[in-house]
């Protein structure tokens, strides 16, 4: 078995659970090194020093804070291989991580041998979904998706309607969702009003309850 | 610190965590000895090798579910007593963990040392809570009870009715209608509400809201 050697890096605010996982892993998948780091301001700064193959990134702590971590890694340094782990994924969570095309969905209740297992696959290359998870999904051309009896309201929305969905939710205004995501303010109020029709939902607060329903955001 | 030395029941969800906090904690003399589980919608019938002095359970994964397994197990062993440990965004579950008999809660991140204290501390009797819950709980009699909420933070019951319907997504004219008063003393209201939880838009209350329970999401 031809398994490449890995860089893997850990993503998680609290180095209480950083280091039993960098304990466990180290011994028994192949890596060359690895790191943690609870630095939220410059995580990207630590990836662009430490090049990992893989990403292991912890969605439970802060989890819009992870997503916005992962799609920064995913467009600036494209080939990285990105794992999400938390305690459950909630549609919102799947879309998201679909978004950033993420090879594996790990879920912390399963045994722990198979999320070991999980990292050996991700090194060999393969994808790895949670049972939970994977039986959310269909694979289009290797690419997974979610699977239509698995759809709600949001899983109908782009990527960047999600985005949009989740600053609304969490109370800002349109000038600074412009500001926060580099468009213009008539470009937002256009995805303000594409999302509200997709969900059939046309005021800010029946938005923002949709939006706690489903994972977007915490209460 | 304590000089309490425990047997100790742990219950966590995250595997991970099960197995590296369990291996860590029995290193100190704190613990004497421990059995780490997950937890189940029916503890009732889960055999447990050791009488536990301490129940330590890790609310993070599946809260519910932890404080339903760790109710189920204080039935079994009544004496035993339980402790705690949660995210911040988890804090609101030192309400059910107090009503449960809890002798410590902590929250994370909670290095194993001090989770050894907190064992240490509790199975001598006493009680261990982080620093930032200190002021909400006080120790009375030999029991541990939650310190009632200063007055002027509490909504009146007018209040949270407005709240409630507010977070429904309800106008000021639905809500005066309603309740059939003036859209003036709805303002009123409106304004007392913002003013008292310091929360000044619609979002942010609907947000309270449901944080609070006053509606489901």
């Amino acid at each position: 078995m031809n398994r490449s050697v890995l860089r893997i890096l850990i993503l998680d605010e609290h180095a209480t659970t950083r280091e039993p996982l960098h304990a466990e892993i180290a011994p028994r998948v192949e890596v060359r090194a690895i790191a943690g780091t609870g630095d939220r301001q410059a995580p990207m700064r630590e990836i662009e020093a430490f090049t990992p193959d893989v990403v292991l990134i912890d969605l439970d702590s802060n989890t819009n804070h992870a997503f916005d971590t992962a799609k920064a890694i995913h467009e600036r340094r494209p080939g990285t291989k990105l794992v999400f782990v938390a305690a459950d994924f909630s549609n919102y969570a799947l879309a998201r991580a679909l978004a950033t095309d993420a090879v594996g969905c790990l879920i912390k209740t399963d045994p722990l041998p198979d999320l070991l297992d999980a990292l050996t696959r991700i090194s060999d290359g393969e994808r790895y979904y949670a049972p939970a998870v994977q039986r959310r999904m269909v694979l289009h051309a290797g690419r997974p998706s979610i699977a239509p009896d698995a759809q709600s309201p949001i899983t109908d929305l782009t990527p960047r309607q999600l985005e949009v969905l989740r600053l609304l939710a969490e109370g800002r205004s349109k000038r600074q969702i412009a500001e926060s995501l580099h468009i213009s303010a008539k470009t937002v109020g256009s995805h303000v009003e594409k999302l509200m029709q997709r969900l059939d939902v046309h005021d800010r607060v029946a938005l923002a309850r949709m939006a706690i329903r489903e994972g977007v955001i915490e209460p | 610190m304590g000089s309490g030395s425990a047997k100790v029941l742990f219950i966590d969800n995250h595997t991970l965590m099960r197995e590296s906090m369990g291996k860590r904690l029995e290193a100190f003399p704190a613990v004497r000895a421990l059995v780490a589980v997950g937890a189940t919608d029916d503890a009732g019938g889960f055999v447990v090798a050791i009488e536990p002095d301490v129940i330590l359970v890790d609310l993070d994964i599946q809260p519910t579910r932890a404080l339903l397994t760790a109710s189920q197990m204080l039935e079994r062993y009544p004496d035993a007593r339980p402790i705690f440990v949660a995210s911040p965004r988890y804090e609101r579950h030192l309400i059910p963990a107090i009503e449960l008999g809890a002798r410590g809660f902590l929250l994370k991140p909670v290095y194993t040392d001090v989770l050894a204290d907190a064992i240490s501390e509790v199975a001598e009797g006493g009680v261990y809570f982080s620093e930032p819950l200190r002021t909400r709980v006080q120790f009375v009699a030999g029991r541990v009870e939650l310190v009632a909420t200063v007055r002027e933070d509490t909504l009146t019951d007018r209040q949270v009715e407005v709240l409630r319907m507010i977070a429904l997504g309800l106008t000021k004219r639905q809500i005066a209608q309603d309740l059939r008063i003036s859209e003036k003393t709805v303002e009123g209201h409106t304004d007392k509400v913002m003013a008292k939880l310091n929360i000044h838009d619609r979002v942010g209350l609907t947000r309270h809201a449901i944080r609070t329970g006053v509606i489901a999401p």
